[in-house]
């Protein structure tokens, strides 16, 4: 399929399709009891390390990548008639 | 409503959480990286030292990021968590002990002997012995103590040559002197406080600790030798007798250049072994000695 002839439809499509993120704090999330409450304690140090160090790389590329879309130039639609203008 | 209802929809709940990815991967962020929002470009040198050390640990030391969380959850003071903070970013090579200096930069002490501050020599009457071999006197003056530049020429001289010694007692007495002169090539050893203060500081950037690191590290050893080699000149007359004797001839040499010639000064100096010095190689310089140019 050409970029040019994606519409939102398939964008929606496209970004629906992506295999949800695995991050080593959401397995660590998973493997706890309901009794180990919402933020469980005791894990292993190291374990704990590499989970916070991975987590605050992947939030410090979603804090950019929102940034960076937040600030997307406006793309002008000139072929769409906006009927409010007339009233 | 029973407890048993509680604990149920609580269960209930749980599991939702961890059945969807959307909702498991806030909660991880939320357990994890509670501070995920706070930009360090945001916040400003007068914000809260807390605040800052802990957007520096996120991005620099993960795992002191890690145990401050741990005790954030944990309800530990502010305090508390700035003592931890400060240990562990000391026990990584980098001395600090208040997380407000953090907004500057990564904090440097700076140990550059500053020659014309007479308040120098009351705190380090120890080199009072030494500095009267290059004709520095800080005598009573109370404002300014005037060092000549021919003695800062034969203090460098002396220095490049001693610290070429295999005698570890006269290299000691090398690095003694490049402290006194500020010519170690470590700026915590060459700078003074106000001087370092002139240089933008070091960011906490992974690059920069490295590097602070190893400038720390590297000062310590030579601020080791500094004290050994004044401890060792101050107990062995042998030594004083012989660096005198040198300085005398590097002295001599330098009254017959002018100028710039000075900086291409050349002279053979000897450093022989004295008292229980391990030897080495202590040779006589092999090479005639060569101020470098840039030395200043």
């Amino acid at each position: 399929m050409s970029l040019a002839l994606w519409t939102v439809e398939d964008l929606r499509d496209c970004l629906l399709a992506i295999p949800p993120l695995e991050l080593k704090g959401m397995a660590l999330l998973r493997e706890c009891r309901p009794a180990d409450g919402f933020f469980p304690v005791g894990i292993p140090r190291q374990t704990m390390v590499e989970a916070i160090t991975e987590i605050t790389a992947y939030t410090e590329r979603a804090r950019r990548m929102g940034e960076a879309l937040a600030n997307l130039a406006p793309i002008p639609l000139l072929d769409q008639p906006i009927l409010e203008y007339g009233l | 409503m029973t407890t048993h209802t509680l604990l149920d929809t609580y269960t209930l709940l749980a599991g939702a959480v961890r059945d969807d990815p959307f909702l498991l991967l806030a909660n991880a962020v939320a357990w994890l990286d509670p501070l995920w929002t706070l930009d360090a470009d945001d916040m400003e040198i007068e914000d809260d030292g807390l605040g800052i050390a802990l957007v520096v640990t996120r991005q620099a030391f993960p795992d002191i990021y890690a145990g401050a969380v741990e005790r954030i959850r944990a309800h530990l003071s502010a305090a508390e968590l700035d003592r931890f903070i400060c240990g562990e970013i000391t026990r990584r090579g980098i001395p600090i002990d208040n997380l407000e200096y953090m907004s500057y930069g990564i904090p440097l002490d700076a140990a550059g002997a500053l020659l014309e501050d007479p308040e120098f020599y009351t705190q380090h009457p120890d080199t009072l012995p030494i500095l009267a071999l290059f004709g520095i006197d800080p005598g009573r003056e109370r404002y300014r103590v005037e060092v000549p530049d021919i003695a800062y020429t034969a203090g460098r001289a002396a220095a490049d040559s001693l610290v070429k010694q295999g005698d570890a007692h006269w290299r000691q007495v090398g690095w003694t002197l490049a402290w006194l002169f500020s010519c170690s090539g470590n700026s915590v050893i060459d700078l003074d406080y106000e001087s370092l203060m002139d240089i933008p500081p070091l960011s906490w950037e992974p690059n920069d600790v490295a590097f602070a690191v190893d400038l720390i590290e590297e000062a310590n050893g030579i601020m080791a030798d500094v004290n050994a080699g004044l401890q060792w000149l101050g107990t062995t007359p042998g030594a004083m007798a012989q660096l005198e004797g040198n300085l005398r001839r590097i002295f001599r040499k330098l009254k017959t250049m002018k100028g710039k010639q000075r900086d291409d000064l050349r002279i053979a100096l000897e450093w022989r072994p004295v008292g229980d010095s391990d030897g080495g190689t202590a040779l006589a310089d092999p090479e005639f000695l060569h101020v470098r140019g840039d030395a200043a």
